[in-house]
């Protein structure tokens, strides 16, 4: 009996021992993600793309949760005050920029420099998040824009398919031309509405006038009120002067469904529209056509250009592995291809390899566009965002971006008809006060 | 006897009390405490969500009182509370008493009135913002083939009409909710009242003006105390159709502080327009209520 | 003559009724006759009032494709959690605010006033934080005491005409009965103001059914999100579901309405007339 009694304790002794030990206490890493792409067949991708993941990696297990740009801001910062901030979250420059100011988001060069080593990454891409001496977040796609426009429209009204307008000049003449022809009641569809569309739009003239710079060569030093601003205004103008009426409270879909009613001729819009134009129009593929941003004659080739990264909060050791090892397992071109068609035509590759994956191409939709979308990566090379052209990031830049003063500049002169100059300084002092 | 057995009963202060209890408990906690915060935000000068900040006194309340905008943006919210009460009170009134005839069909509508105030804002904002775009809405579309007008109208894109067509969308949003509250109020009326009238020659005229009004009066002061503080109070909807826009157009107070917090991230000043929101909200009320009692008295 | 009268007053109580309804319906017919119309059809420059194809694609994409279901699952639990609560705690402030007497009582009429002079934003940037601290963040319950905090001021608000039109003598009457405070309070007073606590119960559900501020910042995981929430995913950015904004916005209103049709019956003249006598 006593033998008996001294067995089972050292049996239990052991399981004990055992059940405590490193060996068996081997939970699996617990990583949550925040992202801001909330379109349901995007998350059904990425949904996709972490199963794989976690398929080939079962000690590692991420959760995703979604939520729209207007809330990003408050929650995260609310959960970070909190303390409950998640351990990644996918974002913007802009974006990075205010949450930095928390100081939670924890510099990641270890893992850029792991990735550049094995893939060429644009610099377009990764240039926004690199000041302070550190990379604040990892680079994963781009947006910017096209000037799209309908073959339809170009061959009723007597003109080339294949040639878009290059210049300023040659976009309104033909603008001229085809209303004049009555092929389109109006020429281009310019949202103006104090939201990044509005931006946007204006910013991408602007780079093509090389007036991409809202600041000097020091990060406190405001140049946006410049003699090419001005010049990039009164021509913005011309374009809205074409731009149907109403079109002061566009955001992102009007101009792309005057371009799809044929109500436009021209829309100057993300890759975003392919989407749009591909589920849910009554053309063709084959009828839409695009061209570079146009540009004036002593201009560049340029776009607004916003290159969404993934930030990191965690600051346990264990979970950064985790981190790094979802990211390199995301960079491959094949994997990378297919996260990048969560939503084909707007997500554009960072990494020379993405761009030549299979995956990528392989996509039935991405086949459609496949020459718009090539495009599309080619003018992404001369893309640029406003407030981050330059090696230092003003911290307040959030200040600027939130109060869409370039749409504003525009609103100025339009609503109260004062002239671009006017416009362009009251802006310029305003981005002063809010840097101050 | 029933005078001392009512002081007894009805006047014992500890029920009261605890009938009231929770519900202030509750809103107290939920409520007072953020009002609190933002008091004392307002002395700091905290910029970005999550900073401290430091006690800068008044200059917050300095700096607000000498902006332009929050000058512009209380007139704005003037004539914004304004005419949605007064549209979305004879809306509903009118709606109330259509209801509470009797006709066929009557049942029906009544299970409909409240649609517009079921769909969410959010919802609602995008189909009206899509129904009366120039180019591409159906309002215009109507308007124009019925020839009503010769040519499109920016509802929601120009300056002029921007505010009319907000107050508009949010009246239509509102009123079947306010006359859900007179309706209810209307049917407390003994019918009896109407018969005897009625026997007495009185015209529908005489026995709105003094049957139907003079019960419905308490109610209706009431409910347009309510309008008038939840139509300041909007922001949701302005800020779905218009951001605020175009220009600052539809910018009353709601939008000047959301504005001022998360676009050019001065929470401190936000907290500090909010105060002043509360403090001119307070004042309003105070007298509105002090009037309704002695005019009561 | 009187026939010639009789015929106006209900020439005009018709017309007055259609203007109503065409006020109240345009803009739902509108929305309703577009969750049928197949997606081209639907952004066509040139509208279509009676669609010329008829399709349920945006019926069962939505459904499929987005947590639909889900969604309207949680706001109605959250409606339905924050409208009992509302019932009960403005039921029961109603009758100590207007039928008892004691001091302060107008302090906490007021006071329940005062709640609603402050913009709803930054109410929130001081919610968060609290609730962060007792862990309720994601979590619907949250929502629920949020809703109760403000609904529930303004039902107190509703109750006042209900409450005192109930003349004094029913209590009295009562009370020489033998009948206790609380007898008083459940068996015969509350009954006598049905529609009242009808209304500040459809109102708390709708409120609480629609919110979208605090219910998008409070929840983060896709299984707690209500309906408005979660409609709002694609309803914002650069592309619009058209046929998913018709359907979903249908689907949305045909709970309440189906419900409205059963309380309807509290809305009947007569019901409280009857009683008072």
């Amino acid at each position: 009996m006593k033998k008996l009694k001294v067995v089972v304790l050292m049996v239990s002794a052991v399981a004990l021992v055992l059940s405590i030990s490193p060996v068996y206490a081997k939970n699996p890493v617990k990583l949550i993600l925040w992202h801001q792409e909330q379109p349901p067949h995007r998350v059904k991708r990425y949904q996709e793309i972490l199963d794989m993941f976690m398929k080939e990696y079962p000690d590692i297990n991420i959760v995703q949760h979604v939520q729209t740009w207007g809330e990003a801001y408050t929650k995260t910062m609310g959960a970070i005050q909190a303390g409950k901030a998640p351990d990644f979250q996918f974002t913007t420059p802009d974006f990075a920029a205010n949450i930095k100011r928390s100081g939670a988001v924890q510099p990641i060069d270890e893992i850029i420099q792991l990735l550049q080593e094995k893939y060429h990454i644009y610099e377009s891409a990764s240039a926004p998040y690199h000041y302070e001496g550190h990379y604040w977040a990892v680079p994963l796609y781009g947006m910017n824009h096209l000037l799209y426009y309908r073959k339809s429209v170009f061959k009723e009204g007597g003109l080339d398919p294949k040639n878009p307008p290059v210049t300023w000049t040659a976009l309104l003449n033909t603008i001229n031309r085809l209303v004049a022809a009555e092929v389109v009641p109006h020429g281009i569809g310019v949202p103006v509405s104090k939201t990044y569309a509005g931006d946007q739009f204006i910013y991408s003239l602007l780079v093509t006038n090389k007036a991409e710079h809202l600041f000097g060569e020091k990060k406190d030093e405001i140049i946006f009120d410049n003699p090419k601003t001005i010049e990039t205004y009164e021509f913005w103008k011309k374009l809205y002067d074409t731009s149907p009426l109403g079109s002061l409270a566009w955001q992102w879909v009007e101009p792309q469904l005057a371009l799809i009613g044929k109500e436009t001729a021209f829309g100057i819009i993300l890759g975003g529209f392919l989407g749009h134009w591909d589920g849910q129009a009554e053309a063709l593929p084959e009828d839409l056509a695009a061209g570079f941003v146009p540009r004036p004659e002593d201009g560049q080739s340029g776009t607004v250009y916003y290159s969404n990264g993934v930030m990191l909060y965690t600051k346990d050791k264990a979970k950064q592995e985790a981190v790094k090892t979802f990211l390199e397992y995301l960079f491959q071109p094949e994997v990378m291809g297919y996260f990048l068609n969560a939503q084909p035509g707007l997500f554009l590759p960072i990494t020379k390899e993405a761009s030549e994956a299979d995956s990528y191409w392989s996509d039935p939709m991405v086949q459609r566009y496949a020459d718009i979308i090539k495009l599309e990566i080619e003018q992404s090379r001369y893309g640029k965002l406003y407030g981050f052209t330059r090696d230092e990031v003003n911290p307040n830049i959030g200040r600027i971006a939130g109060q869409y003063l370039l749409a504003q500049t525009a609103q100025k002169m339009v609503i109260e008809g004062v002239s671009a100059e006017e416009a362009v300084k009251w802006a310029a002092d305003k981005m002063r006060e809010a840097i101050r | 006897m029933i005078e001392k057995i009512k002081r007894k009963v009805l006047e014992d202060p500890l029920f009261g009390y605890f009938l009231v209890a929770p519900i202030v408990l509750w809103v107290f906690a939920t409520l007072f405490y953020p009002l609190l915060r933002a008091i004392y935000m307002s002395f700091l000068n905290i910029e970005f969500l999550g900073e401290r900040g430091r006690f800068i006194g008044w200059e917050n309340y300095a700096r607000i009182l000498g902006d332009k905008e929050f000058g512009l943006s209380f007139i704005r919210t003037l004539i914004w509370s304004g005419a949605n009460v007064l549209l979305q009170i004879i809306l509903a009134f009118f709606a109330a008493l259509v209801l509470d005839l009797e006709f066929k069909g009557q049942k029906f509508i009544r299970n409909w009135i409240l649609l517009p105030w079921v769909i969410p804002v959010i919802v609602l904002a995008m189909i009206f913002r899509w129904m009366l775009d120039p180019s591409l809405g159906v309002v215009n579309y109507v308007l124009e083939k019925t020839n009503i007008v010769s040519s499109p109208i920016p509802f929601l894109g120009s300056v002029d009409w921007v505010m009319i067509t907000a107050i508009l969308v949010n009246t239509w949003r509102w009123f079947p909710f306010y006359a859900v509250m007179i309706l209810a109020t209307l049917q407390i009326i003994p019918v009896q009242l109407y018969e005897a009238a009625k026997i007495d020659g009185a015209s529908p005229f005489q026995q709105f003006c003094y049957i139907t009004l003079p019960h419905i009066m308490p109610v209706l002061v009431t409910v347009i105390l309510i309008c008038s503080l939840w139509a300041v109070n909007v922001f949701d909807m302005i800020w779905l159709l218009t951001r605020g826009g175009p220009g600052n157009a539809t910018q009353t107070f709601p939008i000047f502080i959301y504005q001022k917090g998360f676009q050019e991230y001065r929470l401190s000043q936000a907290a500090t327009a909010a105060v002043f929101m509360f403090i001119l909200l307070l004042i309003y009320g105070t007298v509105y209520l002090r009037t309704i009692t002695l005019e009561e008295k | 003559m009187n026939t010639v009268k009789q015929f106006f007053q209900t020439l005009i109580k018709y017309l007055a009724v259609l203007l109503l309804l065409f006020i109240l319906v345009s803009p739902i017919y509108w929305i309703f006759v577009s969750s049928f119309k197949p997606t081209p059809e639907l952004i066509r420059v040139t509208p279509t009032f009676i669609p010329h194809t008829l399709t349920l694609f945006h019926y069962l994409g939505l459904l499929k494709e987005t947590n639909f279901m889900r969604y309207f699952l949680n706001s109605i639990y959250v409606a339905t959690g924050s409208s009992l609560l509302v019932v009960i705690l403005t039921s029961l402030a109603g009758y100590s605010i207007y039928r008892c007497r004691y001091i302060g009582r107008y302090f906490f009429f007021h006071m329940l006033l005062a709640i609603y002079i402050f913009p709803r934003v930054l109410l929130l940037l001081s919610l968060y934080p609290v609730f962060a601290k007792v862990n309720l963040v994601d979590n619907l319950l949250s929502l629920v005491i949020t809703y109760v905090g403000i609904t529930a001021p303004f039902n107190v608000w509703i109750m006042r005409a209900f409450f005192t039109s109930v003349p004094l003598e029913l209590e009295d009457a009562a009370l020489v009965d033998g009948a206790n405070r609380l007898q008083i309070l459940f068996k015969i007073f509350l009954p006598l103001v049905a529609p009242g606590i009808a209304a500040v119960a459809i109102n708390s559900f709708l409120m609480s059914y629609g919110e979208y501020l605090f219910a998008s910042i409070l929840i983060i995981s896709d299984e707690y999100k209500t309906l408005p929430v979660g409609m709002a995913q694609f309803l914002q950015g650069y592309e619009i579901s058209w046929g998913w904004l018709a359907s979903g916005s249908v689907l949305i209103i045909l709970p309440p309405v189906i419900g409205f049709a059963f309380l309807g019956k509290y809305f009947i003249k007569g019901l409280t007339a009857g009683a008072i006598k």
